[in-house]
């Protein structure tokens, strides 16, 4: 059996990466990554909070995140290719969408 | 070399929050010892005992908003994505 703190130590390793990659990468796709990390990161907690407290709507809060999680990445990707067509890059910090 | 500073400080205090975030866990917190088993649907509970019960009874509405929010963003991202002409974005 794994200790709950255990499972909690590795979503906070998961939202550390995450957390690193969002603030020090500028390429648009690992952000994106970085940022699903992180949901996962949240959706670890909710299992295994629910899974120790004997609740199932942390369960249940994990399949609607995963949910989310898919349509953002969607969405996200979307918007990254439309940059890319746009603007021939998707470094962050090159890409200025208030400049005309 | 400012490139690297920035990455090393952010990496840093990163580090810091994980090592903050870490100790809170590890230290003298009650936290539960074993964990319980969820059935996946209850078919004798009246509600909230199983993951299927919770999600097709009390969550029912939010099922059906994510159905749509998932809809809208595949559609979102086909009409974002789509391209007529180069340089041009969208229909």
């Amino acid at each position: 059996m794994i200790p709950l703190e255990y499972e909690l130590l590795l979503s906070t390793v998961l939202f550390c990466i995450g957390l690193y990659g969002v603030l020090a990468r500028r390429n648009g796709i690992i952000v994106l990554m970085s940022i699903e990390i992180i949901l996962n990161a949240s959706i670890l907690n909710f299992v295994a909070f629910s899974s120790y407290s004997g609740d199932a709507s942390g369960q249940v809060f994990a399949l609607l995140g995963i949910a989310v999680a898919a349509a953002e990445a969607a969405v996200g990707l979307a918007v990254l290719l439309a940059v890319y067509q746009t603007h021939g890059t998707i470094e962050l910090d090159k890409v200025r969408f208030l400049k005309w | 070399m400012k490139l690297r500073l920035r990455e090393l400080s952010i990496g840093g205090a990163v580090i810091a929050l994980f090592l903050l975030m870490g100790l809170s866990f590890l230290g003298p917190v009650g936290w539960p010892q074993s964990p319980t088993p969820i059935p996946v649907y209850d078919a004798n509970a009246t509600t909230g005992n199983g993951i299927a019960n919770e999600l097709f009874e009390r969550l029912a509405i939010t099922v059906i908003l994510i159905a749509i929010l998932l809809g809208a963003a595949m559609i979102g991202g086909v009409y974002l994505a789509k391209m007529d002409e180069p340089g041009k974005v969208g229909p």
